[in-house]
């Protein structure tokens, strides 16, 4: 996918939340504000569209802590650059949600 | 875990299961467990992290609910789903093949139900023109016996210029003793000995009654199959009914008992029994009218005039088993012509008006939309007829009374709700490719009527042209009114719509 793909604001802010730490869905929806029903599916979106990839936590790591694993949400290489193309199109994202000190897409 | 807490984790990952049903099949585990372990970090953060709150149950039922949306979203972005947005009946061709399946699938029915097969072949009564069934004045259409035992012994007894032979039949619930600890609860007719002889039907595998004084027993040939696994060994055999003893001497095929009751064996009493009944017993008559009398109506139900045994007078309805079991096509036929005189009242029965560059469509395309017309008409006759017969008889239930006038109810609300659709289909297509039109648009404003028109227009997707519906009907503008666009305008059209022009 090209870099200067075109990303509705709820798709860039959800880029964004993973971008600035919220790796899972619930984190994501917690960051945002963005109900679960569109969360997930845009979710499935931008992997299909390889701005993000997942991957399911190890069983042995989630068993050691008592708890479910989780799926993990990552920025692709692309979804870097579509992001970073998207804040010269909504320059309030970054402030939306700041990355950790200010890291750049 | 309390157990409110325990029921409420339960209620949230049966949502989220429910929710799991509308994911294409393929996704729905990846999706059901990316649910199942979000839900478990949603209840941390909402209930354990805050305690508590309502707030909290909220928070996760939204969650749950929130995953009813992810699966709708997800079901209706899937190609799967987007490449069966149009409708069947858009084309005419596969409007035509859809009536044609259900009047299949309905014929197919009609075959498998035994009710429909009983209906629809004709009577196994031999002249039945001249069989009455005699019912108490007033009862000719329940279905309970009505005429007492004394009532048939004085008819019987005294001399008959009117009627030249009866028949008497009472059913009642026996028990069958057909091995030890097998005794199947069943309805028995006890019937006079000549009442198959009046019908005219002749039992299957039907022996010689032998005169060592055991009634015989004929079976249903339902319960012939159910009880007795069809095995034609059982006749001869003397089992129990009740505390007498009977011989089964044959089998009645299915669709022979078309008499009122529900009746799976029929004991065939001597000519003595007629004596031996109760007074006040009830039972069913069938005389046979002589045919040689001219006084009697042939047809129809007709009232007779008797001295009752007390000498009073007692009036009887007299109705033929020929008009008793009307004919199902018969009934169909009056529910059609009902239909058609009421369809004008449902809808406008012109096809709308094709003024414009009429005669430029060529004579094929015009008669095809004929063809398309007639072919709907032609199968949604088979499908009234055989849908309404389907249900009439779905259950054995039913009670033939019953069931008639389920017949005629259903097919006549069927055959004008059809006859409507089929008109109005028909105007709602393209007259060149017979496609269902689309993209309606309001047009106009009633206050402008004077001058212009207002209404709705919409479009043929194969670009063959407009149809204009007017809203108020005026003088110069009463009915819809087609706009042929010539082939300058193919250009804003899809290809695979123009293509699909010819495809009836």
């Amino acid at each position: 996918m090209a870099a200067e793909t075109k990303l509705s604001h709820t798709a860039a802010l959800i880029l964004q939340a993973i971008h600035a730490g919220s790796v899972y869905g619930f984190s994501v929806m917690e960051m945002t504000g963005l109900p679960s029903g569109t969360v997930y599916p845009a979710l499935r979106r931008l992997e299909r569209d390889e701005l993000i990839r997942s991957h399911w936590e190890q069983q042995s790591i989630a068993d050691s802590e008592q708890r479910p694993p989780r799926k993990y949400y990552k920025l692709t290489r692309v979804g870097k650059a579509t992001l970073e193309s998207s804040h010269k199109r909504y320059p309030l994202l970054a402030k939306l949600i700041p990355t950790p000190e200010g890291e750049p897409a | 875990m309390s157990l409110p807490k325990a029921s409420a984790k339960i209620l949230h990952l049966a949502a989220l299961k429910c929710a799991a049903l509308l994911v294409p099949t393929r996704q729905r585990p990846e999706w059901l467990q990316e649910w199942t372990s979000e839900l478990w970090y949603v209840h941390q953060a909402c209930i354990t992290e805050r305690g508590p709150s309502w707030q909290a149950e909220r928070d996760t039922a939204a969650f749950c609910l929130g995953a009813f949306n992810d699966a709708i979203c997800l079901r209706c972005n899937s190609p799967r789903t987007k490449s069966h947005k149009s409708p069947v009946l858009h084309s005419a061709a596969h409007c035509v093949l859809f009536l044609t399946i259900l009047a299949i699938t309905t014929w197919c029915l009609a075959l498998r139900l035994p009710g429909v097969r009983t209906a629809v072949q004709p009577t196994p009564y031999r002249d039945t023109r001249n069989l009455i069934a005699i019912s108490a004045n007033g009862r000719a259409e329940t279905p309970v016996p009505t005429i007492s035992a004394e009532q048939y012994r004085s008819w019987r007894n005294r001399t008959q210029h009117l009627f030249a032979d009866f028949a008497f039949y009472q059913p009642s619930i026996k028990l069958l003793h057909i091995a030890p600890h097998h005794a199947p609860q069943l309805s028995v007719a006890r019937a006079s000995s000549n009442l198959f002889d009046l019908l005219g039907v002749s039992p299957s595998f039907a022996t010689q009654p032998a005169h060592d004084g055991i009634p015989p027993l004929v079976l249903s040939e339902k319960l012939w199959r159910t009880t007795f696994n069809a095995d034609p060994e059982i006749i001869g055999r003397t089992l129990k009914l009740g505390l007498r003893p009977v011989k089964i001497v044959g089998i009645l095929p299915d669709g022979s008992w078309q008499l009122p009751g529900t009746v799976d064996a029929w004991l065939l009493e001597p000519d003595n029994y007629a004596a031996a009944i109760p007074a006040t017993t009830r039972g069913y008559v069938i005389a046979r009218r002589d045919p040689s009398l001219s006084q009697t109506p042939s047809a129809g139900t007709w009232r007779l005039f008797i001295p009752q045994p007390d000498d009073k007078p007692g009036s009887f309805d007299c109705i033929s088993l020929a008009d008793r079991n009307p004919d199902p096509f018969g009934i169909f036929t009056f529910t059609l012509f009902l239909a058609l005189l009421a369809l004008p009242a449902t809808t406008s029965l012109p096809l709308g008006e094709y003024p414009a560059n009429r005669h430029n469509l060529r004579w094929s395309i015009k008669l095809r939309r004929w063809i398309f017309l007639w072919s709907k008409l032609a199968l949604i006759l088979p499908i009234v007829y055989f849908g309404s017969l389907d249900l009439a008889h779905f259950s054995t239930t039913i009670t033939p009374e019953a069931s008639q006038y389920l017949q005629g109810i259903s097919s006549f609300c069927a055959l004008l709700f059809a006859f409507r659709w089929i008109l109005r289909d028909q105007r709602k297509r393209c007259p060149v490719c017979l496609r269902l039109l689309t993209n309606p648009a309001r047009v106009g404003q009633p206050s402008r009527n004077f001058l212009a028109w207002n209404g709705t227009e919409l479009m043929c997707a194969g670009g063959h042209g407009l149809l204009h519906v007017p809203e108020i009907a005026t003088s110069w503008f009463g009915t819809q009114r087609w706009l042929y666009l010539d082939p300058s305008w193919k250009s804003l059209f899809s290809e695979t719509a123009s293509a699909s022009a010819g495809i009836f």
